[in-house]
């Protein structure tokens, strides 16, 4: 089962998917964004360090979360991701929009 | 000599774990296999499991949509077949285009597409057939036959 941590310090999201991005569990991620987004919270980076693996589900719900925290003004970063994820983000061109930065401390600072 | 895994489950969603699982132990029954294959591999897999979940309709009478998975891996490539009991897939494979980068859908079959070499799919009889193909980019070093 595939969980989501979430650390706000400094006004900042960092939300961490531990397990699978996939089908199942992407509208959870989904729900997640758009409860920060309401509360405030349009900076975010998702640490992908513990995504085992994500799917075209899981890509369309960070595509959706990247198009919503600018619609408020915000952007969102993704970092730490594994050699599954820049596969399937290369193989889908979404590289060149949700630009990966290596760490999470990296991603923060661009946010 | 390829290797071959298999399983029977109802076309919900928990069976993308168990279709991870197979795939596992399908590697560990394997010799080396380069991880951009087995990646490759592995996405159009699930992605087309999650396509017959999303959208395959039962035959007249049944409650559910059952799938049958076989994977297999031999020394030049490592493959899928998909069996279905549903309704015939409305799916025209040449018109598959990756959706634009805003898009936050429609790219399932177009990644399985990016993902491999050969993605087909065909009615055979009562049952719908899909079959994933991704060649071994280690293949030139590989020198055991698949005629197996």
């Amino acid at each position: 089962m595939t969980t989501f941590d979430l650390d706000r310090a400094d006004g900042i999201g960092v939300i961490r998917p531990d397990g699978r991005l996939n089908m199942v569990s992407a509208p959870q991620f989904s729900s997640l964004v758009k409860q920060l987004v309401t509360d405030g919270c349009s900076r975010l980076v998702i640490d992908l360090s513990t995504t085992e693996f994500i799917d075209s589900s899981g890509l369309g719900a960070l595509v959706g979360s990247l198009k919503l925290v600018r619609q408020a003004g915000g952007d969102l970063r993704l970092a730490a991701t594994t050699a599954q994820v820049d596969t399937v983000l290369q193989l889908t061109n979404l590289n060149r929009v949700l630009r990966p930065s290596a760490t999470v401390g990296d991603a923060r600072a661009l946010v | 000599m390829a290797v071959t895994c298999a399983l029977r489950a109802s076309a919900i969603p928990p069976v993308l774990d168990a279709i991870q699982d197979l795939l596992q132990n399908l590697w560990s029954r394997t010799g080396e296999v380069r991880l951009e294959d087995r990646l490759r591999f592995e996405s159009a897999v699930v992605e087309i499991a999650a396509n017959i979940i999303k959208h395959a309709q039962p035959a007249d009478g049944e409650p559910t949509v059952t799938l049958h998975l076989e994977v297999e891996c031999d020394a030049h490539a490592l493959r899928a077949t998909f069996h279905d009991d549903a309704q015939p897939a409305c799916v025209d494979l040449d018109a598959v285009v990756m959706p634009d980068q805003d898009a936050e859908g429609g790219r399932g079959l177009a990644l399985a597409t990016a993902a491999t070499e050969l993605l087909g799919y065909e009615r055979a009889g009562s049952m719908n057939r899909w079959l994933v193909e991704c060649a071994r980019s280690d293949r030139s070093l590989n020198t055991t036959g698949s005629n197996t």
